[in-house]
């Protein structure tokens, strides 16, 4: 079930009458139930995974509180870090080690023909383990109690709004929310469906119909025309944007209507200036999930500034290497933590009394993050050189019918992406100090606010690509 | 913990209001829809989808031959480059203007909803020209979920778009055929199952004779009883005809086999019936009809071995062209 498709139009609805019809008491199990039932619609065979996860690190969390030594804290965040880890590196790395470790030993000389596993990769398991390590760590630190309710840790794990693609929350800020009564909130509810819509337009009409004219340019970019293949990728960094920021609007507004506030997921991240400040703005749980769970603990910046270097980079690589099973999301992640390892500290605001100058620096910026959208959209490390090649070559003898076939492509419409594109940003520039563009609509006459929301709608309906689009996050 | 009810007043409210966007946001596609469709019949388009552009192929049709159909009328072979489709034969001959508005993979369905809307619109060709291709009335066709524009064949078929394109928006699809239940979609000929999609269309590990063989079977000689299409296509034929609009109806050549196919005679036997079946189904009260299935050598068709299908080489194509050319003379005459 998609956010995007009937069912979950449905599904909805219902959840949200029967939630706020029941009795307190029944509403956490309600949308355990719901979110368990919404993870099975996927495929129903990967539900046990789950649960064993829940239980383990519900098992585990309780283990470490009660532990009475250091030992058996250690040895029960242990369980959790073997379990969790575990079943990412069998379910999303063994096939991929298979295949390379018969690759390097092929290439060494020595003949071996080993089968891949076919493994399936159950959707949203990069997200659920690393939300659910997330709480086992937080005890193991002190920071957090443990729960006794094996019902409220499974709830928290598998909040069906953002249980398969993020935002990946914190225990201390998600779980205790189901502890806490709600009560219905009419300006939160109104604000999450004003996200929501917002959310829908961003992958249906934005991100859906940038995917089309993405896979035509590159297909094959070992043949296709430099200028093409970079129309292509500044159109994959909206389509990629419009596709997980969309996803994480719709999540957040729906988690909205039951009274439960989610973490920001993405703030303007294009309106970065600097490699740092990029990563403060996309994707910000999982940014923050490396940072206290991976950097901090391998010393952060407390060891000197070379070090503070090389556990930039490494919490970036192991970043890349969470996104998939491929030599490209290494290469993607160490990319950007060269980058930012390398970028010297700025404070976000800094030049924003020099208006040109800070809006180079974001087109600057906006084109490094695009060199690695490039690693991250090949099918593989040559797909990637040959796109960077055709790029190069066509950016150094320029040529003007090229450009035009590439940008101002008729039949194709290319020209009308960019122009959505151009609107979407200069709505975004216009609210960037609102968590989502329709905040301030609150604000404004009724009339006003409607029109919007169906105009809006209707370019859901009007331009919204009829053809199936998967949500990109979640083959991670 | 508080265990009373939450009241329930603004949780409905909020669903009141919700309900009531929906609805305008109903009625403002529907009305959006019907202008769009109101400037197109002026012959003004706003949007580059909607409508289609396929249905420009149907409004340039008025007053014109329109020429349905599938990439039988398009098909130029690769080894004959510059040379004319028989779509372009047709026009070159056709006692009137030729507006053509076949697309490749387009089954019966397609053509019966360009049909109705034809109507739906006041839309009037000088003529209609409705190839019907025995192939596609089979499992491999007509149960193929790859062919089917569905989005297309229910704008046309309701006349409307911007709603229909909200159903797809948001992907409500009932009871679409999944590829792999088409690939089990048995092939029966003569009341006899031979097998399935997948072992008589999809095998390619099969030599390519033996594979040819197979498809030329599942293709042309599967029983058309169980086809959906068929009654389809003829009962939009006959409301057309019915309307005063002057229509041919014309069975495209079937691929005879190549001598290393080494069909069954049974199954040669079972393509003629089908062809009968045909012959029967369009001979209807206003229709110029003609059945052009059969006599064609292997060697008119540009099909290679493992593919047999309708694809005509220049000069099957030209004879052909000549034949449909005088029905659509003799349909156009017989209406005056």
């Amino acid at each position: 079930m998609v956010f995007n498709a009937w069912p979950f139009f449905v599904f909805l609805p219902v959840v949200f009458v029967l939630f706020w019809t029941i009795p307190q008491r029944l509403r956490t199990p309600l949308l355990a139930a719901a979110s368990l039932w919404f993870y099975s619609s996927w495929d129903w065979r990967f539900l046990p995974l789950l649960l064993f996860s829940c239980v383990v690190d519900w098992a585990a969390g309780i283990g470490i509180e009660d532990a009475k030594t250091t030992r058996m804290r250690r040895v029960w965040i242990g369980v959790s870090l073997v379990t969790q880890l575990g079943m990412l590196a069998v379910f999303k790395y063994l096939d991929f080690g298979i295949e390379s470790a018969a690759r390097m030993l092929n290439a060494l000389g020595f003949e071996v023909h080993w089968e891949t596993l076919g493994i399936i990769l159950p959707v949203g398991i990069s997200f659920y383990t690393f939300q659910s390590l997330s709480y086992t760590l937080d005890v193991y630190r002190g920071s957090l109690r443990a729960t006794r309710s094996l019902l409220r840790f499974t709830a928290f794990v598998a909040f069906f709004p953002q249980l398969v693609a993020g935002p990946i929350e914190r225990a201390s800020h998600l779980l205790d929310q189901f502890a806490t009564p709600r009560t219905f909130d009419m300006a939160l509810a109104k604000d999450g469906l004003r996200q929501m819509l917002w959310g829908l337009f961003l992958k249906t009409v934005i991100a859906d119909q940038c995917a089309g004219a993405v896979d035509r340019a590159m297909a094959h970019p070992e043949t296709t025309d430099g200028w093409q293949l970079l129309a292509g990728t500044w159109l994959f960094a909206f389509q990629i944007y419009g596709d997980f920021a969309g996803y994480s609007h719709i999540a957040i507004g729906c988690a909205r209507l039951f009274g439960f506030e989610l973490m920001r997921n993405f703030a303007n991240p294009y309106f970065a200036s600097s490699p740092v400040e990029f990563w403060r703005r996309w994707h910000i749980s999982l940014s923050t999930w490396f940072r206290d769970y991976v950097y901090i603990p391998l010393g952060g910046n407390r060891s000197g500034p070379v070090r503070r270097r090389v556990n930039v980079f490494l919490t970036f690589l192991l970043s890349g290497i969470w996104h998939g099973a491929g030599a490209q999301f290494a290469v993607w992640g160490a990319f950007h933590g060269a980058f930012v390892a390398l970028a010297p500290e700025r404070k976000p605001d800094a030049g924003s009394s020099r208006p040109v100058l800070a809006a180079i620096r974001v087109l600057v910026m906006f084109q490094i993050v695009c060199v690695g959208w490039i690693f991250f959209r090949a099918r593989g490390l040559g797909d990637a050189v040959a796109t960077l090649h055709g790029i190069g070559r066509a950016l150094a003898a320029p040529d003007l019918a090229g450009i035009r076939a590439a940008f101002l492509d008729e039949p194709r419409h290319v020209w009308a992406l960019f122009a959505g594109i151009a609107v979407v940003c200069a709505i975004e520039w216009a609210q960037r100090a609102e968590p989502h563009p329709f905040r301030t609509l609150a604000r404004r006459p009724t009339a006003v606010r409607w029109v919007i929301y169906l105009a809006t709608a209707l370019a859901v309906v009007v331009l919204g690509r009829m053809q199936s689009v998967p949500f990109i996050y979640f083959q991670f | 913990m508080d265990d009373r009810p939450t009241t329930l007043e603004h949780p409905l409210r909020l669903s009141a209001r919700v309900a009531a966007f929906l609805a305008l946001l109903a009625a403002a596609t529907f009305g959006l829809d019907a202008g769009l469709w109101a400037l197109r019949d002026r012959g003004v388009r706003l949007l580059p989808e909607a409508p289609p552009s396929e249905v420009d192929l149907l409004y340039a049709g008025e007053g014109r031959v329109l020429y349905l159909g599938d990439s039988v009328v398009g098909w130029i072979p690769a080894d004959e480059p510059g040379a004319a489709s028989l779509g372009g034969l047709v026009a070159e001959t056709s006692p009137r203007p030729v507006a053509l508005a076949a697309s490749a993979g387009r089954g019966p369905h397609y053509v019966a909803a360009q049909l109705d809307l034809l109507l739906a619109r006041g839309i009037r060709p000088a003529c209609v020209v409705v190839p019907v291709n025995l192939q596609s009335f089979g499992p491999t066709w007509e149960r193929n979920p790859r062919v089917q524009a569905e989005d297309l064949r229910r704008a046309f078929t309701s006349g409307t778009w911007l709603p229909t394109r909200a159903l797809f928006v948001l992907k409500v699809e009932f009871g679409q055929t999944s590829f792999d239940e088409w690939l089990q979609t048995p092939v029966v000929v003569a009341g006899r199952v031979r097998g399935n999609v997948r072992s008589m269309e999809h095998d390619e590990s099969l030599p390519a004779e033996v594979l040819g063989g197979r498809r030329l079977v599942a293709r042309y000689a599967a029983d058309l009883g169980v086809s959906r299409w068929l009654p389809l296509l003829s009962a939009a034929v006959e409301r057309v005809a019915a309307a005063g609009i002057p229509v041919v109806v014309y069975i495209t050549p079937v691929h005879p086999g190549h001598p290393s196919h080494a069909v069954d005679p049974a199954d040669r036997a079972a393509i003629s019936a089908n062809l009968d079946i045909l012959a029967a189904r369009f001979s209807l009260p206003g229709v110029t009809f003609r059945n052009f299935g059969r006599g064609l050598s292997h060697e008119d068709f540009d099909s290679s071995l493992a593919q047999p299908n309708g694809h005509l080489r220049l000069d099957a194509r030209r004879r052909l062209a000549a034949s449909i050319a005088e029905a659509i003379r003799a349909a156009v005459q017989v209406t005056r």
